[in-house]
């Protein structure tokens, strides 16, 4: 998992799965770094992201809620057509704005 | 007709061996990208409530996983777990629920496999386990 901030935009680059195992991995971190940016717009990154499960879907709205009780919004960008299918069913684009964005790291 | 049967220890990290191990068995069938993603999540959805629900997070208990497929491209995946049962089904297979709201997971899982299947069905009896038996036609 990479980070970086570019003009106080706070983008997420994860890769691997979202699943439980990885999920776990990286959970607390990412906790971490929302509570203490500065940044009000955060980007999750998912195009190195070859697999979404339920768990990582709870992730992304967890992480979601979070940002919302501060005032900040997520965003997500670059998502392979196979991962939009599950997100599009759990209904998350009906919270989470979906974005093409170019800022790599 | 084709079939394959799979037991292995309720610890995290093989919640990628059996949905990788599936798809691999499945491979003579010439799955599209979708049906690849559809059929692992399927797998992990069922895996995984096995490990943190049925067993409870303990990683020291068996899972089975057992898949076939006939000549009509119908796959049935059936996964066991000799757990503590689901104790409302009904309440269990509402979108949204969990009962272990601290691990951040959706709530979804039941939903996803039923979404992405043809047939599921869920047998399940208190401090026996649950039998999940999912048919998809390609």
């Amino acid at each position: 998992m990479k980070y970086l901030v570019e003009k106080e935009v706070l983008y997420f680059y994860f890769t691997g799965d979202f699943d439980y195992l990885e999920i776990q991995t990286i959970k607390q971190e990412v906790i971490l770094i929302l509570n203490e940016t500065s940044s009000k717009k955060v980007v999750f990154d998912l195009e190195d992201i070859k697999f979404i499960d339920s768990t990582g879907i709870g992730f992304i709205l967890a992480r979601y809620k979070q940002l919302h009780k501060q005032q900040k919004l997520l965003l997500l960008s670059n998502i392979s057509s196979e991962n939009k299918v599950i997100l599009a069913m759990s209904g998350v684009f009906q919270i989470i704005d979906l974005i093409k964005s170019e800022v790599k790291p | 007709m084709n079939k394959m049967k799979l037991s292995f220890l309720s610890r995290m990290e093989n919640d990628v061996f059996a949905r990788t191990s599936a798809i691999a068995f499945l491979l003579p069938l010439q799955l599209t990208s979708q049906q690849v993603m559809e059929l692992k999540t399927i797998v992990s959805e069922g895996v995984v409530n096995a490990m943190i629900h049925g067993y409870e997070g303990q990683q020291n208990k068996m899972i089975d996983l057992e898949i076939g497929y006939d000549e009509h491209q119908l796959v049935t995946i059936i996964i066991t777990d000799h757990g503590v049962g689901i104790n409302d089904l009904d309440l269990a297979m509402q979108p949204m629920f969990t009962t272990k709201h601290e691990l951040e997971r959706s709530g979804m899982g039941m939903n996803i496999m039923s979404a992405f299947a043809d047939s599921f069905d869920c047998f399940t009896k208190v401090n026996e386990g649950s039998k999940l038996v999912i048919q998809k036609q390609l």
